[in-house]
């Protein structure tokens, strides 16, 4: 599995999990967008700060959870399998509603579970939201992979990530779109 | 290249010495500062792009990180401001390109290299960077910078250019230089060979060379000038005696030859010329030898021929024809001189007319045997004389004991049997005719015993002188008993010698100083020896401090009879010192007396030693 993680990382896997490896030159580098995003769940552990109280204990779990229908399979278990943020081992936690998000670090809102995220309001919690839509942004998620020429862009909402006491690598503000949503 | 260069003269050696140094100290430098530029720049570069390559790998870590190949170019874009960066390449984790610059460059197979720190690889015209890309603690990718070095190439063309343009310019003012050398080292130089030269052609030494400078070339001058004065000198004394000799061989009555080492005549022989009448041409063409009288000719050649051979010194008398045809005695003696390899160079020699020195040997020679006839007849006559006069005195003597016994024998027994029918005075004339007699007896037992002396041989053997000086003294000691005496008798060297003679001398010299110093009181006797300075014979001697003689008698000691006091004063019969010297005599030795009047005498005597 450390070779599979390892393809994924450098975000040379190609569709599937069968094996096929695109490794000569010649071919270009396909790799789906939903793995991608995967890997991209895992670089916001390494390109964004988390505050120290949102961490209960000093070996307190790094939480990835997932809201809503896990498009990732099993590649984002892959890929932050014996890996950790900041000396947090990282561990990808499932979740049925928006109130087990408060206990996560980074949390993926698939498109069907938006409301509920919205109701949940996780405003000023240190949990860095990622979401796919453009109505992301309205319910105060932090961050959004918009799909532009078949490229995973990032559009960054900052005013929340503001509000939630997170600080973001300026590598990482450096590559994001960034907008600011006046909406409360 | 060496051959070529020795022939070169001194000015051209000194350009080419000077102008190669200057060059060689150029290109040293040249190099040294080529060498550093080299690496210096090259050091430089490294560390420009290494530390380019972390901030290129730290900006483009979160493009790689999110996928955004567009922000990672134009993070690569900044390059742009550097001309001679030709390449930058991001690859990712698998070493896939993932963006580049310049956007026409298309990654080579060889831009890849997967690096855990930065690296770098020269070729002759890049330099090429490899970085990893990180984040955190995970590997992200791989950065590739590449510059090419045209800005050190273009840099060390100029340089190169520099040095040549600072190489000629220093071979130009060498040039110029040398040539101010030239004076200042070569003029000295040349000026003591124009000297030299003009010396060993002309040989005239008491040119000097004209110094020119303090260095070793002044010296060097005045060496020169100093081995010429010296030279100057070695040859007017040369001539000097070469004229003395001349001026010799023309003055000298002998004659003077001289001839090669083979025995050839080669120069005229002027005294020989002179005293044969021969001619020069004669001499040249050898034949001298002619005037040699023909008896002695073949004796002298072969001598003359066996000393060439040997090379050994010649003597040869001869009899040579004078001008006028009389034959004179010769000799000649001819050396050979030496070269250093010991062989012979020439002959020289001389020869010598001894007519008149043989003329007077022969006469001295004559002298010689005459006189020794004489002498020899002369001591047969003394020696038959002496052996007579010793007969006579001998038989005399002996004839004179007959009657004087019986003068003795009657008067005495006329004093015995008719003393007293006798007046007073005719028995003091008895006694005076008694003692007479006796006195005259004595007298003939010393003659007598003088006389034996002459005919017998010592009987030597060795002696202890000083015991026997003690022995005789102590046989003395009862006649001196009413007299002060002081005697004393050093220790003497033993000798050899008759015993009973010896003893007889000593009685003699001892009895003498005790009877001569009789008036005084002490008498002091010492018996000694001495030696003259360097000489190891023992002097005997006896002192007395008695009335000693007047040195003008000195020679009249040892005669026979011969007595210097009257018989009144001091009695003996005249003969005791004859007899000494004569037994001194027999034994090889001397005897001599020193004296002052009134102050004692010395007899001294030697015998040969032991």
């Amino acid at each position: 599995m450390a070779t599979l993680k390892h393809l994924l990382l450098s975000g040379c896997l190609l569709l599937g999990l069968t094996g096929r490896i695109a490794g000569a030159e010649s071919a270009p580098t396909v790799t789906s967008a939903t793995d991608l995003k995967a890997v991209f769940l895992f670089q916001f552990s390494q390109f964004v700060t988390w505050p120290e109280a949102a961490f209960p204990t000093r070996d307190a779990p790094f939480v990835v959870g997932i809201l809503g229908r896990d498009p990732f399979g099993t590649a984002l278990d892959t890929i932050v399998s014996g890996e950790s943020a900041a000396g947090h081992p990282i561990i990808v936690r499932r979740l049925r509603t928006a109130a087990e998000a408060r206990d996560c670090h980074i949390l993926f809102v698939a498109p069907d579970s938006e409301r509920d995220f919205a109701a949940a309001n996780l405003r000023k919690q240190p949990v860095l939201t990622i979401g796919e839509t453009e109505a992301f942004a309205r319910v105060d998620g932090m961050i959004r992979f918009a799909l532009v020429q078949n490229r995973v862009r990032l559009r960054l909402n900052m005013a929340p990530v503001r509000a939630a006491g997170l600080t973001l690598s300026s590598k990482l503000l450096r590559i994001a779109e960034k907008t600011e949503n006046a909406t409360p | 290249m060496t051959a070529s260069f020795h022939r070169l003269s001194i000015s051209a050696k000194l350009r080419v010495v000077i102008t190669l140094s200057c060059l060689g100290v150029i290109a040293l430098t040249c190099i040294t500062f080529f060498g550093y530029q080299w690496f210096s720049f090259r050091a430089d570069m490294v560390g420009r792009l290494t530390v380019r390559s972390w901030i290129l790998a730290e900006n483009t870590s979160g493009a790689l990180a999110f996928r955004d190949a567009n922000d990672a170019t134009s993070v690569l874009t900044a390059l742009r401001a550097d001309p001679e960066s030709v390449k930058a390449i991001v690859f990712d984790g698998e070493g896939q390109p993932f963006a580049h610059y310049p956007a026409a460059t298309r990654p080579d197979a060889g831009d890849f290299r997967r690096v855990s720190a930065v690296e770098f690889v020269f070729t002759p015209n890049t330099l090429t960077v490899w970085a990893p890309i990180e984040h955190g603690s995970s590997r992200l990718g791989t950065l590739m910078l590449q510059n090419n070095l045209s800005a050190l190439d273009a840099r060390l063309r100029l340089f190169s250019l520099i040095t040549v343009g600072v190489m000629a310019s220093a071979v130009f003012i060498a040039f110029l230089g040398s040539k101010r050398l030239q004076r200042l080292i070569t003029r000295p130089v040349l000026e003591l060979a124009k000297t030299a030269r003009a010396v060993t052609e002309t040989r005239d030494y008491s040119r000097r060379a004209r110094r020119e400078s303090v260095d070793e070339i002044g010296a060097l001058t005045d060496d020169f000038n100093t081995m010429l004065a010296q030279v100057q000198e070695r040859d007017a004394s040369l001539r000097r005696s070469e004229v003395r000799f001349r001026s010799l061989v023309t003055a000298s009555s002998q004659i003077i030859w001289n001839t090669d080492a083979l025995g050839k005549v080669n120069e005229p022989l002027p005294s020989w010329q002179d005293f044969t009448g021969q001619s020069e041409p004669e001499i040249l063409r050898g034949e001298g030898q002619k005037a040699i009288h023909p008896d002695d000719r073949p004796r002298v050649l072969e001598a003359w021929a066996e000393a060439l051979q040997t090379h050994s010194q010649f003597e040869y008398r001869f009899r040579l024809r004078r001008s006028d045809g009389v034959y004179r005695d010769f000799v000649s003696r001819g050396v050979p001189i030496m070269n250093d390899d010991g062989t012979v160079r020439e002959w020289i020699g001389t020869c010598t007319d001894i007519t008149e020195r043989n003329r007077a040997d022969e006469e001295i020679h004559r002298l010689n045997t005459e006189l020794e006839e004489r002498v020899r007849d002369r001591t047969r006559e003394l020696e038959g004389a002496v052996k007579e006069l010793e007969a006579f005195s001998y038989s005399v003597s002996h004839d004179l004991r007959a009657p004087l016994r019986a003068m003795a024998g009657f008067s005495r027994i006329l004093a015995d049997e008719y003393s007293q029918g006798l007046p007073p005075d005719a028995v003091r004339y008895l006694n005076n005719i008694q003692d007479g007699a006796r006195r005259m007896g004595g007298l003939i037992d010393d003659l007598l015993a003088f006389s034996r002396l002459s005919r017998q041989n010592p009987n030597v053997c060795g002696l202890d002188l000083t015991h026997l000086f003690r022995d005789v003294a102590s046989e003395m000691a009862p006649e001196l008993a009413n007299r002060s005496v002081q005697l004393s008798i050093g220790p003497l060297t033993p000798a050899l010698g008759d015993p009973a003679l010896l003893r007889q001398v000593i009685v003699n010299l001892l009895s003498n100083a005790l009877k001569y110093s009789r008036t005084r009181d002490p008498a002091v006797i010492e018996v000694g020896e001495t030696r003259e300075h360097g000489s190891d014979t023992p002097i005997y001697y006896v002192r007395d401090n008695g009335v000693g003689f007047d040195m003008k008698y000195a020679g009249k000691l040892f005669g026979v009879f011969q007595r210097l006091h009257r018989s009144e004063e001091f009695e003996g019969t005249g003969v005791g010192l004859a007899i000494t010297q004569r037994v001194i005599h027999r034994h090889g030795g001397q005897i001599w007396a020193e004296s002052t009047p009134d102050a004692g005498a010395t007899f001294f005597f030697t015998l040969k030693g032991k």
